[in-house]
C-alpha cells in the first residue's frame, strides 16, 4: 500500500481542540474532506516527502502524535502565513535549479522534461494551497496515511 | 318482524326486565349510594344507572342504553349496525356469510360500553355526593350569615387574574333563573363548587388539587353535554380550567383549555365578559414581554436587566439594574441577599463599562449592606464585592488599600467547608493569596509577598496530589498561572526554586491539556526570563520559540503577543 501525503486547511481556533485530542482528528478530517471545498484538501500522493524536502520555505510544523495516521504535522496559522509569503517569493527558474540538484545528489542523471513538468505542476498546486490558507488564516494539516 | 327476530326481542326484553331488578346487585354501586341516587336523581330528573345496565345487558346490541342517556346519534350507529347483522343474515344467499363479521364490533362496542357505563355513573355519583355536600353547606354557611351578607359572590379564588372573570360569568352570580330546569341548576351548581374549591386550593398553593377540581368539573359537563356547542357550562368550564393552569404556571395547558374555551363560550352572550379575559390571556401567552396594545418594541421591567446582561447591552442593563436597586431599596421588606446581588451584578455592568467609580459606589454599598444586615447577606457575595475592589485599587497602584480589601476577603474564605465546596474554596484562598502577594511585591514587601506564595504552594500542592491521584483539579490552568506568577517572583528572591515550579507548572499542563495551552505558554516565558538573567541566551531562545508556538496555537489572533514573542527571539539570535 502506498504512503500518501494529505493537507488539510482547519480553522485556526479548532487546532488546539485536535491537538489536545487527537484521537479526534481522523473523525474531523473525514468531516472537512466532504464539507470543506477543493481548497481545503490537497492531495499530494506519495510525493509529499520529495515536496517538503525541496521546499525550505515551510517550516518544520508541530509532529502529532496519537492519530491514525502514519504521520502528522500541524503548522498554526502564523506560521502557514509566514511559510506562504516564503514559498510567494519562489520564481520557477529556482524551482527547476531545485529540482535538477535534487535529482543530480540522487542518481547524478539530469531530471527528463516529464519529471520536471510534473514538479513544477505539483509545486504550483501546493503554494496555491498555502496561499488560501493563509488569506482565510486557516492552521494546515500534514496527514501522511 | 320475521319469525326468526321475535324469539331473540322476547328474550331480551325479559333480561332487560331481570336485569332492571337486580341492577342494585349487579353494578358497582353499594345500597346505600343506590338509593341515594335514587333520591337525588329521580328528584333532579337524572338517568338510573340501573335502567342503563339493564338495557345495555338486554338490548344493548340495539343502542337502547345509548338511547336512555341521550347518546342519540352513536345510539343510531350502534342499532343501524345490528340491523345490517340482522338483514344480512336474514337476506340468505351469498351475503349472508358477512354477518358473522358483523357480530365481532358490535361485541367489542358494547364491552366498551359496559366500562364507560361504570365511568359515567362514577363520575355522576361522585359528582352527586360532593353537589350535596356543597349545597348543604352552602345552606348553613348562608343561614349563620347576617341577611345583608349573604348574596356576597361566591368566588373565591383569590388570584386576581382569574376571580372577575370567573364571578362575573358565574352563573348564581346571573339573575335566578327559573327552577324548572334542574339539569342547568345542577350544572350551575357544579361551576360554583369547582370553583370555591379551586380557589381554596390556590390559596393553600396546593396546585394538584387545583387542577383536580378543574378536570372533574370539565369531564363532569363534558359527559353531561350533549351538545358541546350549544353548552355555556362546558365553555365556562374550560375557561376555569384554562385560568387555572394560567395561575398555576402551566402555560402549555392553560393556552389550549383558554382556546377551548374560547371557542365554545363565543357564542353566548352572557360569558362575554369571562370570554374576552380569556383572549386576554391569550394575548399575553402569545406575547409575554409586550403590554396588551402596545407598540411593537418589547418594555422590560427593570428586574429583566439579566436578560441585557446576556445580549451585552451594558449601558441600558446598567440602568435598569440601578433602577431595580432603588426599587428594591425603597421596599420595606428588601430581600439583603436579592439587594446584595443586584450591587454584584451593577458591579460586573459597570466594569465592562470601564466605568470605575459606579463599580466602586455599588462594591461599598454592597458592603455597608452587609455591615448593616450582617449575616443575610452571604459570605460569598461580600467576598466578591471585596475582591473587585481590591482589584480596583491594585489597577490605581493603591496597594495598600488593594491588600487591606484582600485580607478582609480572604477573612472571608473558609476552606474548611466539607465535599466539593472545599476545593472551589480554597482555590478562591489561592487566588486571594496571589493578589495578595502581588500587592506585597508592589509595595516592596518581599517577606510578606513570600509568606502569601509559601502558604498558596501548600494548597497547590494539595490540588496536584488530587491530580496525580486522578481525581480532578479545579481550574488547572488558573494553578498552573499562579505558580508561574509564583516563578516569577522567585527569579529575584528564590532562584532555586524557579526551575521546580515552572516544571510543576508544566507538568499540571501537559496532564489537563498535553501542554496545548496559554499558561504553558507563559510558563516557557518565565523560564526564558530566567535563562536570560543567567545568561544563557540561546537556550532562553529555545524556551521563548516554545512560547511562541503555544501562543500560535491557543491564541492565534493575539498578534501583539505574537510579535512582543518574535522581537524577543529575533534578539535573543
Amino acid at each position: 500500500m502506498s504512503v500518501q501525503g494529505l493537507f488539510y486547511a482547519l480553522p485556526r481556533h479548532g487546532l488546539r481542540a485536535l491537538l489536545v485530542e487527537p484521537s479526534a482528528m481522523d473523525d474531523y478530517l473525514q468531516r472537512s474532506a466532504e464539507q470543506g471545498g477543493p481548497l481545503a484538501m490537497l492531495d499530494q500522493g506519495s510525493w509529499w516527502q520529495h515536496d517538503m524536502q525541496r521546499l525550505p520555505e515551510i517550516e518544520p510544523g508541530v509532529a502529532v502524535e496519537g492519530t491514525l495516521a502514519q504521520h502528522c504535522w500541524a503548522w498554526p496559522a502564523d506560521v502557514v502565513t509566514d511559510s506562504a509569503q516564503g514559498l510567494a517569493t519562489i520564481s520557477a527558474t529556482q524551482l527547476v535549479q531545485r529540482m535538477h540538484a535534487w535529482q543530480k545528489a540522487q542518481d547524478g542523471a539530469p531530471a527528463d522534461i516529464d519529471a520536471l513538468r510534473l514538479w513544477v505542476r505539483r509545486q504550483a498546486a501546493l503554494r496555491s494551497f498555502w496561499q488560501a490558507a493563509a488569506q482565510r488564516r486557516d492552521a494546515v494539516l500534514l496527514y501522511v496515511v | 318482524m320475521a319469525p326468526g327476530m321475535a324469539l331473540p326481542i322476547a328474550v331480551a326484553i325479559l333480561l332487560a326486565i331481570y336485569a332492571a331488578r337486580a341492577a342494585p346487585a349487579l353494578c358497582m354501586y353499594g345500597p346505600e349510594s343506590a338509593e341515594q341516587t335514587k333520591h337525588k336523581g329521580r328528584g333532579m330528573g337524572e338517568k338510573n344507572p340501573r335502567w342503563a345496565l339493564g338495557l345495555l345487558l338486554a338490548v344493548g346490541w340495539l343502542g337502547a342504553h345509548r338511547f336512555y342517556l341521550g347518546r342519540h346519534a352513536s345510539a343510531v350507529a350502534q342499532l343501524a349496525l345490528a340491523l345490517l347483522c340482522a338483514a344480512l343474515w336474514l337476506w340468505g344467499g351469498p351475503v349472508a356469510r358477512y354477518a358473522p363479521y358483523l357480530l365481532g364490533p358490535i361485541l367489542f362496542w358494547l364491552i366498551r360500553d359496559g366500562f364507560w357505563l361504570f365511568d359515567y355513573f362514577r363520575v355522576e355519583e361522585d359528582m352527586d355526593s360532593r353537589l350535596s355536600a356543597f349545597a348543604q353547606s352552602q345552606l348553613d354557611e348562608q343561614a349563620s350569615l347576617p341577611a345583608s351578607k349573604a348574596p356576597v359572590a361566591a368566588a373565591p379564588i383569590p388570584a386576581s387574574v382569574a376571580q372577575p372573570a370567573v364571578a362575573a360569568a358565574l352563573p348564581a352570580d346571573s339573575p335566578p333563573r327559573p327552577a324548572t330546569d334542574p339539569q342547568t341548576n345542577k350544572k350551575a351548581l357544579a361551576i360554583q363548587m369547582a370553583q370555591k374549591h379551586i380557589g381554596d386550593a390556590l390559596a393553600r398553593r396546593d396546585m394538584h388539587t387545583a387542577h383536580a377540581e378543574a378536570d372533574t368539573l370539565v369531564r363532569y359537563l363534558a359527559q353531561r353535554s350533549r351538545k358541546p356547542q350549544s353548552d355555556p357550562h362546558l365553555a365556562m368550564a374550560y375557561l376555569l380550567q384554562g385560568m387555572t393552569f394560567y395561575q398555576t404556571g402551566d402555560l402549555d395547558v392553560a393556552r389550549k383549555k383558554l382556546q377551548m374555551g374560547v371557542h365554545l363560550g363565543a357564542a353566548f352572550a352572557e360569558l362575554a365578559q369571562p370570554v374576552q379575559q380569556a383572549q386576554l390571556f391569550l394575548q399575553r401567552l402569545r406575547s409575554p414581554t409586550m403590554a396588551p396594545g402596545a407598540s411593537a418594541a418589547p418594555a422590560l421591567e427593570p428586574g429583566q436587566y439579566p436578560l441585557l446582561m446576556q445580549s451585552r447591552d451594558w449601558a441600558q442593563a446598567l440602568a435598569l439594574c440601578e433602577q431595580t436597586i432603588a426599587l428594591r431599596q425603597a421596599g420595606h421588606d428588601a430581600d439583603a441577599p436579592d439587594l446584595a446581588q443586584h450591587y454584584l451584578h451593577a458591579m460586573e455592568i459597570a466594569q465592562h463599562l470601564g466605568d470605575r467609580d459606579r463599580q466602586r459606589v455599588h462594591g461599598q454599598a454592597l458592603l455597608a449592606l452587609a455591615a448593616h444586615e450582617g449575616a443575610a447577606v452571604p459570605v460569598a457575595m461580600r467576598r466578591q464585592a471585596l475582591e473587585r475592589l481590591g482589584d480596583l485599587c491594585q489597577s490605581d497602584e493603591d496597594h495598600q488599600a488593594a491588600t487591606a480589601h484582600y485580607a478582609q476577603a480572604l477573612a472571608l474564605v473558609n476552606v474548611r467547608s466539607g465535599g466539593r465546596n472545599a476545593a472551589a474554596q480554597a482555590l478562591a484562598l489561592c487566588a486571594l493569596l496571589q493578589r495578595m502577594a502581588s500587592s506585597h511585591t508592589a509595595l516592596g514587601e518581599t517577606a510578606q509577598a513570600l509568606q502569601c506564595w509559601q502558604r498558596l504552594v501548600l494548597y497547590v500542592d494539595s490540588f496536584d496530589r488530587l491530580d496525580q491521584q486522578g481525581q480532578r483539579m479545579p481550574d488547572p490552568e488558573a494553578v498552573s498561572s499562579m505558580l508561574t506568577d509564583y516563578a516569577a517572583f522567585a527569579i529575584r528572591h528564590q532562584p532555586a526554586r524557579v526551575k521546580p515550579l515552572v516544571q510543576q507548572a508544566l507538568r499540571i499542563q501537559q496532564r489537563s491539556c498535553r501542554g496545548y495551552s496559554l499558561a504553558a505558554a507563559r510558563a516557557y516565558e518565565v523560564f526564558a526570563d530566567f535563562l536570560a538573567a543567567h545568561g544563557q541566551t540561546e537556550a532562553r531562545r529555545s524556551y521563548l520559540k516554545k512560547a511562541l508556538l503555544l501562543v500560535q496555537i491557543c491564541d492565534p489572533d493575539n498578534s501583539a503577543h505574537l510579535q512582543q514573542l518574535k522581537t524577543a527571539i529575533r534578539e535573543a539570535a
